[in-house]
């Protein structure tokens, strides 16, 4: 055991506590015969015991409030009747001198030895080193990494900077050394925070039960819960897929119910007046030319929209298959009981020329109440129609411009009268 | 903190750190704190006892009613015995109790623990096993004490046959302090200790 070993232990565990020891101006320790071993200071109102043993009168009255015998041979003591004011010792203190401990800095005051720390606490002369030196003194530049050297001026710092080169290094290395721990720290907790992250993408259970989330230590465990996370989500992707697919499907049903009810909307408020265009015209005409019972029909359009619903059929004239017929076929509404019958008015033919319109074929009928085709209709479609069993020849209506693009234009119109 | 435990406390630092007692190396006190409050003490285990040239560090508490009330001491370092706890490092002393005085110092308690382990007082024990084993077998007493001291409070010498009992225990896949214990409260008595610790 050496003295240099003792000396940096206490300096190493309490520098703080062993500065402010030496900063702490603590007046001189007394001399044993004036010092009260209770407090260690200069006996203050010295008493006497019977047993011989002198005490600040305010500490060994404190002290035997909860004890019965004195402080230094454990014999019993009674406040009342073993305590004496020592008015001898307490005259000798009085009578010392003593040098502020500021003296050096040029204090002169002396005081009694009781009276000197209260002076301590006033003397002008116990200020904290830096104020009493008025120089402004410059801080190392490498002040920020804990070097605490200060100097009057650039030069003594420069010879500073020059000879503690080492000193700097080491200060810069543990800052260093610690901005990596922190580093290091942080950087683990971002690991454990995508740990986490990777565990919220954990497949769940088959059984529906908590998987236990044991934190990923390794790659093959990252890859591991990679893999299940890709799983999941190629089996999302697929249940989205068909949600797509079911979606799709009801929104073309619905544009398709859309459309349908579009036209069913045009044919119902159409005031009789109807455009049929037949598209795909010289498909439909060939098969119709080779089988002559395919006929054409328009779709049922109204005169008003609650009035008589007609169609109009085109089909190859049973007579002369050279020419097409064309007729109105009334049919069943909703509203047939509130209808006057039989039909009674106007049906007009109009097949258009598409190239030259002026050479559209017009042809207008009266309706004939005497005939079945005008009677309030038994089936969906009267099996009678009315209109022209020659109403135009095939070869012409192909060749003289009503046919456009493939589509043959026929606009009906009825009126009732 | 009472402004006489302060003063107190700071002026008896001073007298330690100019004592003999330090620059001897018989034992150290540093202050933990800024408030005069907690120190750490070191005592030197005294020669020719069990605890020779072992470094046994102590907690120490003062009290805002010091020096009315005595300091707070315990043992950080295990320590085998018979006045101090092997489980809490409590030293039972009477100065430190009943017959604390004012005038007694850190340093003069530092002094008397010291003493404390050159003489051990059985019939006032604090640790009730350690006590019974220094009065039965008070050679096994101080090897194991030896042991401890060896152990824990950097003695230099070594007693090679608990070391090696306490490996066995070591290798069924005991807690070696709780090895110790289990082997110290036996005697070193190494089927006695397995039987307690698997029981």
């Amino acid at each position: 055991m050496d003295r240099s070993r003792t000396k940096n232990a206490s300096e190493g565990i309490a520098p703080m506590g062993i500065t402010a020891l030496n900063e702490i101006a603590l007046s001189d320790q007394p001399e044993s015969r004036y010092e009260c071993p209770v407090c260690l200071n200069w006996l203050r109102d010295p008493v006497i015991t019977t047993c011989g043993h002198k005490f600040c009168k305010s500490c060994i009255t404190s002290w035997l409030q909860n004890s019965g015998h004195c402080p230094i041979d454990n014999i019993n003591l009674s406040m009342k009747v073993d305590i004496f004011p020592d008015n001898y010792t307490k005259r000798e203190i009085q009578e010392q001198r003593m040098n502020c401990p500021f003296s050096a800095k040029g204090c002169t005051v002396k005081v009694t030895p009781l009276d000197l720390d209260a002076h301590i606490a006033v003397c002008e002369y116990n200020q904290p080193e830096t104020s009493s030196q008025p120089e402004i003194k410059i801080p190392c530049s490498f002040q920020a990494v804990g070097c605490k050297e200060t100097f009057e001026s650039q030069e003594e710092m420069n010879q500073h900077l020059n000879n503690d080169t080492q000193t700097h290094m080491s200060y810069l290395m543990n800052i260093y050394s610690e901005m990596k721990i922190n580093n290091d720290m942080s950087n683990a907790s971002i690991d454990a925070k995508e740990q986490e992250a990777m565990t919220l993408w954990e497949a769940p259970d088959k059984d529906g039960k908590q998987t236990t989330t044991a934190p990923i230590h390794n790659t093959s465990a990252l890859i591991r819960a990679l893999y299940e996370r890709v799983v999941v989500l190629e089996q999302r992707n697929r249940e989205q897929d068909i949600v797509i697919a079911n979606i799709s499907k009801q929104l073309s049903a619905f544009a398709v119910a859309k459309m349908k009810q579009n036209n069913d909307m045009l044919l119902r408020y159409c005031m009789g007046n109807y455009v049929w265009k037949i598209d795909n015209f010289k498909a439909r005409l060939d098969a119709m030319l080779k089988d002559h019972y395919k006929m054409l029909y328009s779709p049922g359009f109204y005169t008003s929209p609650n009035g008589y619903r007609f169609c109009v059929r085109l089909n190859i004239s049973p007579q002369n298959p050279h020419c097409i017929a064309l007729h109105v076929h009334l049919m069943k509404t909703e509203n047939d009981d509130c209808l006057e019958w039989p039909f009674n008015g106007r049906i007009s033919f109009a097949m258009i020329n598409q190239y030259e319109p002026d050479l559209t074929q017009r042809d207008t009928m009266m309706s004939n109440s005497n005939l079945i085709a005008f009677r309030k209709p038994s089936t969906e479609i009267c099996v009678r129609g009315f209109g022209y069993t020659e109403y135009a020849v095939v070869s012409e209506v192909v060749k003289n411009g009503f046919v456009r693009d493939d589509t043959l234009v026929i606009r009906i119109h009825i009126k009732c009268v | 903190m009472a402004n006489i435990a302060a003063k107190r406390v700071k002026r008896e630092i001073k007298e330690v750190m100019k004592s003999e007692e330090i620059m001897g190396g018989a034992f150290k006190l540093e202050l933990i704190n800024n408030s005069w409050t907690e120190l750490q003490g070191e005592i030197t285990g005294p020669p020719d006892t069990p605890y020779e040239s072992g470094k046994f560090l102590l907690e120490i508490k003062v009290p805002e009613t010091y020096p009315f009330n005595p300091p707070k001491i315990r043992f950080i370092t295990k320590i085998w015995h018979p006045n101090v706890s092997s489980v809490t490092g409590a030293i039972c002393l009477d100065i430190l109790k009943d017959q604390w005085a004012a005038a007694l110092t850190l340093r003069t308690v530092l002094l008397s623990i010291q003493a404390l382990l050159s003489e051990a007082e059985p019939d006032d024990p604090q640790d009730a096993v350690v006590a019974r084993q220094y009065k039965e077998y008070p050679s096994i007493f101080a090897m194991t004490a030896t042991h401890w001291t060896n152990v824990y409070a950097e003695g230099k010498k070594a007693i090679v046959d608990y070391n090696r009992r306490v490996q066995v225990l070591l290798e069924m896949g005991v807690e070696e302090h709780q090895a110790r214990v289990a082997l110290s409260t036996h005697n070193w008595n190494l089927e006695v200790a397995t039987e307690e610790l698997f029981s």
